[in-house]
């Protein structure tokens, strides 16, 4: 290969692609992505009224009720304390956060009484604003337990 | 320890919330793992050998189909019992234990002289083969940033990452496909292996980099204290360790072999530069792969390192790295439209960038259209290497788990269609041919 087509090649298919990369991460230094929430948060509420039976069991050995997120841009998954009782998947718009179950599911063990929400995160609900101050980000919302008579919404704070 | 909690349950299939799980002490739970990944591995490596694909493929696929994408979905409780979130921990550290030899084995086997032999056309398609799929990958991020990531990334880390990701190729695959095809030892063969030696290591320097931007953010060492530390340390491997490394390939040429107890140094050896570049702040892998890439490159002694570990590595190991990867991978989590559409965009970019970029510097460096071809189906091959850069960025947070399920089916189809598209291109018959003009030349 002649010396001066591999220097028209290299110009053409290194320099000017070269060129437009430090164009392109110029370009996307002005762009802003959606909060980063991901994560542990410690959670601080007053869960007495939901540790009366049976709703106990769905926040799984509180004293501390730990949220954890993952998180995909706007989609966030979040499990509180247990997973495999309390999984939600929400959204996050600007600093609203809002998070349910996100399929319906018939589960027959669930149904005692007026309290059938209480035995699965069936009819969990989270709702949350973020909070920043400097560097460091809040939550504060409410759990609802949809169904349940005797379980009215928890106002909860979160900080990691 | 990676947290398994709301990442994993993420990546579970939505359609199981609460399995029934049975007791079971976690040293059966995890044989019960291996067995299963292995028995599954093996079968679909065959069935991916029936259609002409290489074993390894039908390996990826296994460890996918394991995951929440399948298991998962259609027998949720049987997926809660072979894999419960507290059984993932020791999955995980032997898998990462076999991917970091794994890495050693891949820098043992390059080898810089096949590029030097190859002259200025693979200079040439090898730089552009990393340029092209690179800069498209960060041109995509400008569209896959604001939906898919946090602004716990900087874009600068997100675009980088997209880009090293979009333009590794798989060197130990590649030669599997070409070795398969009785290629490796045509024109095509060599130029494609020098090639994809200079973008596994180009692509394995970017990452480091990303690695140490994306620390340096979390980390109390600082940044410089990082790069000078990295420095230095390939500077010793290069220049004070390299020449002792020839103390291994010594004692196999006197003895024919390595002995027991030099493998075990050969062993330390690898875990120790792996502790060092984790120390330093990149990552344990990178240390493995300098400990390979410093190997002496007789081939004798590289086929013999080889012998001694790829069985465990290949049969054992590197399917559970697979079946994590599995594990952490979720089709299921993309909803929508929109998402499938960035998922078609990464794929799409991903091809375009490596297998026409690749094909046009080929061309552009005087190769024939249909050898140009070929390079550019064969550096286009992800697989592996994309699996553990991909793996890497989810550890360090740079991607999210929806961009890493789009990502890896995206290494996923860029592999399987190499050997297809090649069959087309580049048939066995003219391989025949060529092999057999190059016999009768060096009978000449």
């Amino acid at each position: 290969m002649k010396k001066s087509r591999l220097a028209v090649a290299y110009t053409l298919l290194v320099g000017v692609p070269l060129s437009a990369l430090v164009a392109i991460l110029r370009a996307g230094t002005h762009l802003a992505a959606p909060m980063a929430l991901r994560g542990n948060w410690n959670v601080h509420a007053d869960l007495t009224p939901w540790r009366s039976a049976p709703c106990k069991t769905l926040l799984a050995k509180p004293p501390q009720l730990l949220l954890n997120v993952a998180q995909s841009g706007n989609q966030l998954a979040i499990t509180l304390n247990d997973p495999e009782k309390t999984f939600l998947t929400g959204t996050l718009s600007g600093i609203a956060l809002t998070a349910a179950p996100s399929f319906e599911r018939k589960d027959p063990e669930a149904v005692p009484g007026t309290d059938a929400g209480c035995a699965s995160a069936q009819h969990l609900n989270l709702q949350a604003i973020v909070n920043q101050q400097g560097k460091l980000r809040f939550l504060t919302g409410t759990l609802q337990l949809a169904g349940c008579a005797s379980c009215p919404p928890i106002i909860f704070t979160a900080a990691r | 320890m990676r947290k398994l909690s709301a990442d994993h349950f993420y990546c579970r299939s939505l359609k199981f919330n609460r399995a029934e799980t049975i007791a079971m002490s976690p040293s059966v739970t995890l044989i019960l793992q291996i067995a299963v990944i292995i028995a599954s591995a093996r079968v679909f490596g065959l069935l991916f050998r029936y259609i002409r694909q290489p074993q390894v493929i039908g390996e990826m696929v296994a460890g996918i189909l394991l995951g929440p994408s399948l298991l998962g979905w259609t027998a949720p409780k049987l997926s809660a019992l072979l894999f419960p979130p507290s059984g993932l921990g020791y999955l995980n550290t032997i898998s990462q234990v076999g991917i970091l030899i794994y890495m050693f084995l891949v820098g043992a086997a390059l080898n810089h002289k096949e590029l030097e032999n190859s002259g200025h056309a693979a200079i040439l398609t090898s730089h552009v083969s990393i340029i092209a799929p690179f800069v498209l990958g960060a041109l995509l991020s400008l569209m896959l940033y604001p939906r898919l990531s946090d602004d716990s990334v900087s874009f600068l880390s997100f675009a980088l990452f997209m880009g090293a990701a979009m333009s590794v190729t798989a060197f130990p695959v590649l030669a599997r496909i070409l070795t398969d095809r009785a290629m490796l030892g045509s024109r095509l063969g060599t130029l494609a292996i020098a090639c994809a030696a200079v973008d596994d290591i180009t692509g394995w320097c970017i990452l480091a980099y990303i690695v140490v931007l994306v620390r340096a953010q979390a980390d109390a060492k600082p940044l410089w204290m990082t790069i000078a530390g990295t420095i230095i340390f390939g500077l010793l491997m290069l220049y004070v360790v390299k020449p002792l490394a020839r103390g291994f390939y010594t004692s196999y040429d006197r003895q024919g072999r390595l002995s027991e107890g030099v493998t075990a140094l050969l062993v330390l050896f690898v875990l120790v530069s792996a502790l060092i570049t984790d120390w330093l702040g990149i990552h344990l892998l990178f240390g493995a792969f300098l400990a390979g890439a410093i190997m002496p490159k007789d081939s004798g002694f590289v086929r013999h390192i080889q012998e001694k570990f790829e069985s465990v590595t290949v049969v054992l190991l590197l399917p559970l790295f697979f079946a994590f990867t599995g594990l952490r991978m979720n089709l299921h989590s993309l909803k929508g439209g929109e998402m499938w559409l960035c998922c078609a965009a990464i794929i799409i970019v991903a091809i375009s960038g490596k297998l026409a970029g690749s094909m046009i510097a080929a061309r552009a460096a005087g190769i024939p259209w249909r050898d140009a071809a070929g390079i550019g189906i064969l550096m286009n091959t992800r697989g592996l290497m994309g699996f553990v850069i991909l793996n890497v960025g989810l550890d360090i947070g740079v991607i999210t788990p929806v961009l890493f399920s789009m990502m890896v089916l995206m290494a996923l189809v860029t592999t399987f269609m190499t050997t297809p598209l090649l069959e087309w291109v580049y048939p066995q018959r003219l391989i025949h041919a060529e092999i057999a003009q190059i016999e009768v030349a060096q009978e000449a």
